[in-house]
């Protein structure tokens, strides 16, 4: 039996073959360093982030995160529900948020989910990844597996907007969240405290409706992360990580930038520092290849 | 995300069948608040 066991609301972005699937894969590698057991939620759906927000509507979104709610509570009971997406998270927490606080839209989604034979009784807890790793387990617990500190990397922790907005981590400043700098100085790499886009929208889904003003933003992000000497980005969003990292080409092309930056999931970076391979952290997954973590993970482990 | 075909429900029928309800609910809401 594991010391922490969760159900597991892995989200669409991070399946096989879709963009995060590397997120997934370091994640995994990560939770078993650590001992935390993650059951996937069976037969979950889209959490209707991006396309929920544009055309389905109030009701039915929630109802489509209610459906994850009520599996978890049918298969998984009394677990709390963690999310590695950071939309995901964002859409269930509003949801549970809107449905412990309204008897009416609770009714209504108790309504629309017997359709599908149903229901909830207990609203559960909704964490993401991050929040297990800071406030279950620990910084001093986290660093205790550190085999193969990441030294001398500069590395830019880019929180984004929506594990920060408008709920966030517990204890976390909105305007200057740290949780993410004290992962990279945790894994033995240096981290940027004053890097100040580290809360900079990436844009979102405007990359695809509006490319020349995500694509402003996302120039800030990286532009900055330069500026402070990164040479690496780390995120704890799939969205972030895809728009800030697989536009740079774009960027370069619009405003004549040189910008190469690797932009890394936080999982990734442990999976390295706690002695996995290339392949156990999903290295092959980056759109821009981060050269200096495959050196690093190539080398031998100090045990 | 699901539309891109990156992961599929096996209930599809039951998924349908809570989203159509839904969508009934929150017209019925809607036509209420209109009406006055």
């Amino acid at each position: 039996m594991s010391k922490h066991e969760y159900a597991f609301y892995p989200g669409c972005s991070s399946q096989k073959g879709a963009s995060a699937s590397n997120y997934l894969t370091s994640v995994e590698a990560m939770c078993k360093t650590l001992d935390v057991k993650l059951t996937e939620i069976p037969d979950w759906n889209c959490c209707g982030a991006s396309i929920g927000y544009a055309e389905a509507g109030e009701l039915p979104r929630h109802v489509l995160n209610a459906r994850n709610f009520a599996l978890s509570e049918q298969n998984l009971p009394g677990q709390e529900i963690v999310a590695t997406c950071a939309a995901c998270w964002l859409g269930a927490r509003e949801t549970r948020e809107r449905l412990t606080h309204s008897d009416t839209l609770m009714a209504d989604t108790r309504e629309a989910l017997k359709e599908a034979g149903l229901t909830i009784n207990e609203m559960p807890e909704i964490r993401h990844m991050v929040e297990v790793l800071i406030e279950d387990l620990g910084f001093e617990e986290m660093a205790k597996h550190v085999v193969r500190p990441l030294e001398g990397m500069k590395i830019a922790g880019y929180v984004g907007c929506q594990t920060n907005r408008p709920f966030g981590v517990a204890g976390e400043s909105f305007e200057n969240p740290v949780y993410l700098d004290k992962m990279v100085e945790m894994v033995g790499a240096e981290p940027i405290p004053e890097y100040e886009q580290k809360v900079t929208c990436c844009g979102g889904a405007l990359a695809f409706s509006e490319p020349e003003k995500a694509q402003a933003q996302i120039k800030d992000i990286v532009e900055s992360a330069y500026d402070h000497g990164a040479e690496m980005i780390v995120t704890p969003c799939p969205l972030c990580q895809a728009n800030v990292e697989i536009y740079q080409g774009q960027i370069n092309k619009r405003y004549g930038t040189k910008f190469d930056i690797p932009v890394m999931y936080y999982s990734q970076l442990m999976v390295v520092a706690y002695g996995g391979d290339a392949k156990a952290a999903a290295l092959n997954g980056q759109v821009i290849k981060a050269r200096r973590l495959e050196e690093i993970a190539a080398k031998p482990v100090k045990r | 995300m699901e539309l891109f075909g990156g992961h599929k429900c096996k209930d599809q029928k039951g998924i349908q069948a809570m989203l159509k309800k839904a969508y009934e609910i929150e017209r019925s809401r809607k036509t209420a608040r209109i009406a006055g």
